[in-house]
């Protein structure tokens, strides 16, 4: 066989290529992948951390962690506007056995702090759980004003102290469907984490504001809950609750919810990710990528 | 301290408790209203007025039956607002000189003439106890004032130890902060009313009590039918230390006689008698009373008229037919005229709302409005959830609700304003409306191509206020809940008299199920 001189170069550009292939190239696939699966919601969380490289990746002894799930809503766990209490037990465990010092769990509720803390279940099912805080704040402060250097729209916003002071952050959302941004994956998730909603939906378009924000918010990793998903009346509901019982785990939240977009309709119409302005917006914005080949792993 | 101080203690601390507990969710077993409910005069006077018994009445009648049995102990042992009065003037004016002497008689007949406008205004129809009546304006010092400031204090105080408690990683410390009830500027005035009757110290100890608490007037009344007598035996010396012990100067010039209608059974005279020739005992037959009754014929009218000019005050007020767009009632309050009739302003209501919607009335009602409760949708919705306003109302004001008939005891109508909507206004995409309501009443319709706005289905809403609370618009909002379609019943079924007016306000099963956790029915 003969090779020409510039066939033979290629071959050579090639093997350089696999001997030199750099260690961060790998880990950004393993940063884009993102891991599926069907099941019980305990266990099916555990598989997907495991299968992301296990709790210990991300939490180191002695951290300091905050879990942010949707749990704003004075509503009981069956009416699925906030993340399960039993997804949100299972990561505090997970976040306890790597060895963290104490787990705080919050949000900034919609509906009054003390209605959210009756109904939403979450502290009855956390209870016996030592060094775990769970949280309702809406008061001014405990949050700080940060800069969001990279966003085109939202340039300062006041952020709750503690996500800005962990040692690590782990998003934790519901799957729902949403009036004003369409879905509420990942990415709008983290509107429970700032202070000011009202300008973000009045003042500057809701999906900039989302992405932009996503820009500046650094999660470990994330865990979506779509074991329930709300798909219609979100996110309050009352509306249709689709069993999907799927969890979803990564450390791109582009991808999952570009993933999630696909697994139901949303409020009876069906997306691609790129028809979700705040997904499309984040993807260009360099949070994350919406093209998902050969990133999920699903197992049914 | 005396036995009768440790009574008064607890029954003051009890009564602190009792508002305290005084939320949601409720504790059925407690008898949270215990207070309002033993007072003869409120349950009298809204019975009176609304031509109907009070339900739940039976402690008032044992406190009047038991007066009349052995006299005033109501005043002496267990009144809130006696034992705050006390306390007030041992700490702030036993030293100074008063501008009285203690067993002068001064303006005595006033309590009656304020029981007589009471009492006259409620047989004309009209709910006038609650300005004056000492449970009800203490109650409501407590509910609209001292709790916020209590809140008020504990925060500032957890707000001074938080940064200790941020460093020290004490989390639930640092997270310590109790919900602030918001109220209005009737505060002002219930603290005014609070602090006007601890000033009359000044004047005699207890002067409040002696002169012009027109419960102490009714209790008096019964007292005076009291067989319980005091008694000065042989060897009395006269060096009047019982008339200047006396807590409300019941005893006379000559130490002998005293009047039963103005002891509370302090036992002052008992106890402080270097002699110990004092006694109370039982008397028959029983003497005449040497005080006569502190009324003549002029103090007689002046109650007659003071009460009918009340009343008049009450019934020629354009608030009483014109109602404000503001009026939002709670659910489950009785039609307006009955619920004035009713309401004695005690703030139970207020008190126990867990979203703070409920709020006393300072300019919307007129003067007959004073107090009484209202919504503040803007402030926050009516928890759906939630009925317990009507759990603690003593006087069946509002009424006790089961979960879905207050549901279905629709307090208004929303409205949108077109000039203001967003959507409608700028044609920017918000739809916060649409997502707040639990009963789906918010529906797009596409007006021009491409523009779709915001509606309410007028027999979906029932009133709950979720969309006034979150509009984004900034002030008033642009949603906003007005008294029109509103249900009242003085009795039956609201869910009835919805069916009837073609209302449905459902959220679906399960969710009904999870929520009958927590209310009391």
């Amino acid at each position: 066989m003969e090779l020409t001189r510039r066939e033979m170069l290629k071959i050579m550009a090639a093997t350089g290529a696999v001997a030199l292939w750099p260690k961060w190239a790998t880990d950004a696939h393993a940063a884009r992948r993102i891991v599926a699966y069907k099941g019980e919601q305990a266990a099916t969380v555990r598989k997907v951390v495991e299968e992301l490289g296990g709790i210990k990746k991300f939490i180191a002894k002695g951290d300091k962690v905050v879990i942010k799930p949707n749990m704003g809503f004075a509503v009981p766990p069956l009416r699925s506007s906030n993340t399960d209490p039993i997804v949100i037990r299972t990561l505090a465990e997970l976040v306890l056995e790597a060895g963290a010092k104490s787990v705080q769990i919050l949000d900034n509720p919609v509906h009054p702090i003390a209605m959210c803390k009756l109904r939403n279940g979450i502290a009855k099912e956390l209870e016996d759980l030592d060094d775990v805080y769970i949280d309702l704040v809406k008061d001014e402060k405990f949050f700080a004003d940060v800069a969001i250097p990279h966003g085109r729209k939202l340039k300062r916003t006041r952020v709750l102290r503690a996500i800005l002071e962990a040692d690590a952050v782990i998003n934790a959302p519901m799957a729902k469907s949403h009036g004003g941004s369409i879905v509420s994956f990942s990415l709008k998730n983290w509107m429970g984490a700032i202070k000011n909603r009202i300008e973000w939906h009045r003042d500057i378009n809701l999906h900039q504001a989302i992405a932009d924000f996503a820009t500046y918010i650094k999660p470990k990793f994330t865990i979506l809950d779509a074991t329930r998903a709300l798909t219609t009346g979100g996110p309050g509901g009352p509306g249709e609750i689709k069993h999907l019982q799927t969890i979803i785990g990564g450390l791109d939240q582009v991808a999952i919810d570009s993933f999630a977009v696909g697994l139901a309709t949303w409020n009876g119409k069906s997306y691609q990710p790129a028809d979700i302005p705040h997904i499309k917006l984040a993807a260009e914005q360099g949070v994350g990528s919406m093209d998902l080949s050969g990133l999920i792993t699903l197992t049914v | 301290m005396s036995l009768r101080r440790a009574f008064q203690l607890v029954f003051l601390l009890l009564f602190f408790a009792l508002i305290a507990l005084t939320t949601f969710p409720l504790k059925v077993h407690l008898p949270v209203d215990l207070f309002l409910r033993m007072d003869p005069l409120l349950i009298l006077g809204a019975s009176l007025a609304a031509r109907t018994l009070v339900a739940g009445f039976a402690a008032a009648v044992v406190v009047l039956g038991a007066t009349a049995l052995v006299g005033r102990f109501f005043c002496g042992w267990i009144c809130p607002l006696g034992t705050t009065i006390e306390l007030a003037d041992d700490v702030l004016y036993k030293r100074r000189k008063r501008r009285w002497r203690n067993h002068e008689r001064v303006a005595r007949w006033l309590k009656y003439v304020n029981l007589l406008i009471i009492l006259v205004a409620a047989a004309i129809g009209y709910g006038l106890s609650f300005l004056l009546d000492p449970i009800a304006l203490f109650t409501r010092t407590m509910t609209y004032l001292v709790y916020p400031a209590a809140v008020l204090l504990s925060n500032l105080g957890l707000d001074i130890i938080r940064p200790v408690a941020l460093e020290a990683d004490w989390t639930s410390l640092y997270y310590a902060n109790l919900h602030q009830p918001l109220f209005s500027a009737g505060s002002l005035a219930v603290a005014a009313v609070f602090v006007t009757i601890i000033m009359l110290n000044r004047l005699q100890r207890r002067f409040w009590c002696r002169s012009l608490c027109p419960l102490g007037g009714l209790l008096a009344l019964a007292a005076r039918l009291s067989p319980v007598r005091r008694v000065v035996g042989a060897g009395c010396d006269h060096d009047g230390k019982c008339k200047r012990v006396c807590e409300t100067g019941a005893i006379d010039d000559d130490e002998f006689q005293y009047d039963p209608a103005e002891c509370i059974l302090c036992w002052r005279c008992v106890k402080d008698c270097h002699l110990q020739v004092n006694e109370f005992t039982l008397r028959s037959p029983m003497p005449r009373l040497t005080q006569p009754l502190d009324l003549n014929r002029r103090r007689l009218l002046t109650g007659l008229a003071g009460g009918a000019f009340g009343a008049l005050l009450f019934h020629g007020s354009p608030a009483r037919v014109v109602m404000s767009d503001r009026m939002i009632r709670p659910p489950g309050a009785l039609p307006e005229d009955d619920f004035r009739k009713r309401c004695i302003r005690c703030g139970q209501c207020v008190k126990a709302c867990p979203t703070n919607t409920l709020q006393p009335d300072w300019t919307e009602g007129g003067l007959e409005g004073l107090w009484a409760p209202l919504h503040n949708m803007r402030l926050a919705g009516c928890d759906q959830g939630c009925n317990v306003c009507g759990q603690v109302c003593p006087t069946g004001a509002i009424r006790p609700l089961p979960l879905p008939e207050k549901r279905y005891a629709k307090v208004g109508t929303a409205v949108i304003d077109q000039q203001r909507c967003i959507v409608w206004a700028e044609d920017k995409f918000c739809l916060v409306c649409d997502e707040a309501c639990p009963y789906n009443a918010i529906y797009f319709v596409e007006q021009e191509k491409g523009k779709r706005r915001p509606f309410v289905d007028r027999t979906r809403c029932n009133g709950c206020g979720l969309c006034e609370s979150l509009c984004p618009v900034a002030a008033e909002g642009a949603i906003i809940v007005k008294p029109d379609g509103q249900i009242r019943l003085e009795e039956g079924r609201y869910t009835a008299e919805a069916k009837r007016r073609g209302f449905k306000f459902e959220e679906g099963g399960a969710v009904d199920e999870v929520y009958s956790e927590y209310p009391v029915e």
